[in-house]
């Protein structure tokens, strides 16, 4: 950690709701759906924090509390020690920056690489206009890409390149916090190891928090400091990634974990659990999690 | 293990689709038999030409592909034959799951008509026959209130019910022989093990052979007895799957392996595979992994890369797998 020790960013009791169309009056009250149910989590400078569940447990809407996409019901985001309100100003936009998923999707395919960095370093006034360019070759340099990618367009990139193309974007507007989200799901196993690298490089040479989500246990084993559980809406595990591993604590971590396929040994003597996991669109209010 | 006459035997299968860009050679030289009630899994990356290879058993690919070569199942011929005699074996003696549960199945009809369509269509069933199988079956992929499921459309299910629909579809007509497309690459890891669980069960019971097509190693470990790996549209790899994973004779197998993150074991850094896929419009010579292998030299470019017999019952496209290959043995850091 560097000269403070204040997180770059801290979520406190962070809660959001929808609701869900069709009906109205008190019927409507019952209708709310629960997304993110009062979440507390700290990243510190340089930590790459996973967050895992399965789908619909809360934990794209939580990043996309933390970007500043969705405003939180109840409960706040810190960023280095100070609340933001609902509209952040634009400088606490830059700070937290995202990567999604779909790599080719999250690209505009009318722009060159060389454009979309452009624009970014241009609407945000970073660097001088003379300094454009060779801004841009950096960027894409830091991601292990050269410069001759500046000038080719999204569909000639390969889906690892593309998530990097994606990372260089993040990484333009110069921020503390990156907020990767299922960034190599999409991804072949052997390119999702370079994009990985990419971000651990990141970490250690720019001290870049990294708050990790993903459904891949194994990926976020090899990657995060620490791993943050979450369950219908809640975090119901935090640990350091080798106490989680190693010493799973709640119930639904085992579950998850004893799910994971193994390379090795015999056919796995798969126990069903005889209980499906709710998705939060299910789950009551107050939910509890199976004592599995 | 494998009896004299296999279930269905593939030999010399190639497959060229014709894309905007010209014509694309998705698989070829694609030669491998399974026996009947054993599972074999087929795994590759991406645009490694095995759901194409797939594909092509059924003749379900996109209209102006060529096929050549043959696939034998149960001693007749299904490539070049009219579609007229493939109908009958779609769905009844071969059927197929897919990946992706929700275009599978129809929107707008109820799970029960789907089923019992199978039924009527493959087995000249009468509606009332049908609709109480399709119950059993439904019964027998472990859903719980089969009555309330028969009446539901697809998108009042979840991921994994869909999933298990369709396999009570691919179970109708008990069939000889199940290709499974990736069926759990869209479900969430506790769910896949609930349905590779009912897979195991399903195939077991049944005594259907079954090819499992997935991206994921461990998976295929976790079903197969027997495992086939492809590269950019070829076989390079295939054996028992207990020592082709231990040991693997192809570059790009030991490659794929190392770059799997481990769940168990000590945590190691990731490790990929460098450099890209190569252009599938123009792929090297020889051996299409050479670009990115780290054992290549001069003879990889030159030499015609055909699956030769390593160890009996295994085979390798490698050149170098006798010699060895450097840091074998993916398993030494994954232990259960």
């Amino acid at each position: 950690m560097s000269s403070n020790d204040v997180p770059p960013i801290e979520l406190r009791g962070l809660r959001k709701e929808f609701r869900l169309p069709g009906l109205r009056g008190r019927a409507r009250a019952a209708r709310t759906q629960v997304a993110v149910a009062g979440v507390d989590l700290t990243v510190s400078r340089g930590e790459i924090v996973g967050l895992v569940g399965e789908s619909g447990c809360g934990k794209s809407t939580l990043a996309r509390c933390v970007v500043g996409m969705y405003s939180p019901t109840a409960g706040e985001v810190l960023l280095d020690g100070h609340p933001v309100g609902t509209r952040r100003s634009s400088a606490d936009r830059r700070r937290v920056q995202m990567v999604f998923q779909d790599p080719a999707s999250a690209l505009n395919p009318a722009l060159r690489v060389r454009d979309m960095l452009a624009e970014l370093l241009r609407v945000h006034r970073l660097v001088p206009s003379s300094d454009i360019a060779g801004r841009c070759a950096e960027l894409l340099e830091s991601v292990g890409l050269d410069a001759g990618f500046l000038d080719v367009f999204p569909h000639a990139l390969s889906g690892g390149q593309r998530q990097r193309v994606n990372i260089a974007r993040a990484l333009a507007l110069e921020p503390d916090v990156v907020v990767a989200d299922e960034v190599v799901s999409a991804l072949d196993v052997s390119v999702q190891a370079a994009v990985l690298n990419v971000l651990l490089d990141l970490r250690a040479r720019l001290g870049l928090s990294i708050l990790f989500i993903s459904h891949n246990l194994a990926v976020v084993r090899q990657v995060c400091d620490r791993v943050a559980v979450m369950y219908a809406g809640e975090i119901v595990e935090l640990a350091d990634v080798d106490t989680l591993f190693a010493e799973p604590r709640h119930d639904y971590t085992r579950r998850l974990l004893a799910a994971i396929p193994r390379i090795s040994g015999d056919h796995a003597q798969s126990v069903p659990s005889g209980q499906s996991v709710p998705s939060g669109q299910s789950v009551p209010s107050g939910q509890s999690v199976p004592s599995g | 293990m494998v009896s004299a006459e296999p279930l269905l035997e593939v030999s010399d299968l190639a497959v060229t689709l014709h894309t905007p860009q010209g014509p694309l050679r998705a698989a070829e030289g694609v030669s491998f038999a399974v026996a009947a009630a054993e599972a074999v899994g087929l795994v590759g990356e991406s645009g490694s030409g095995k759901s194409v290879a797939m594909r092509a058993i059924l003749g379900l690919l996109p209209r102006g592909s060529t096929v050549s070569g043959s696939v034998r199942f149960a001693g007749r011929e299904l490539v070049g034959v009219a579609e007229r005699q493939l109908a009958p074996i779609r769905g009844r003696e071969i059927s197929m799951i897919f990946q992706d549960p929700m275009t599978a199945l129809n929107p707008i009809r109820r799970i029960g008509g789907q089923i019992g369509e199978v039924l009527r269509i493959q087995l000249g069933w009468n509606r009332r026959r049908a609709s109480a199988h399709a119950r059993e079956l439904l019964a027998r992929v472990e859903i719980a209130e089969p009555d309330r499921v028969l009446r539901q459309f697809p998108h009042q299910l979840s991921g994994g019910m869909r999933q298990r629909v369709l396999i009570a579809m691919a179970l109708a007509c008990q069939p000889r022989l199940i290709l499974c497309d990736e069926p759990t690459t869209a479900l969430d890891v506790t769910t896949q093990d609930q349905i590779l669980a009912l897979l195991r069960r399903a195939s077991d019971e049944s005594g259907a052979a079954m090819i499992f097509v997935s991206h994921d190693l461990a998976v295929v470990r976790q079903l197969c007895s027997r495992v086939l790996v492809m590269y950019a549209g070829r076989l390079v790899e295939m054996g028992p799957i207990g020592p082709v994973f231990a040991d693997p004779r192809h570059a790009y197998t030991a490659a794929l392996l190392r770059s799997l993150p481990a769940i168990d074991g000590p945590r190691q850094p990731p490790v990929s595979i460098g450099g890209e896929l190569p252009d599938r419009f123009r792929p090297p010579s020889g051996c299409r992994f050479r670009t990115r292998c780290t054992v290549a030299d001069d003879s990889c470019a030159s030499l015609p890369s055909t699956l030769l017999p390593v160890d009996g019952e295994r085979g390798s496209a490698c050149i170098h797998a006798a010699t060895g290959l450097p840091d074998r043995g993916a398993e030494s850091g994954v232990s259960r």
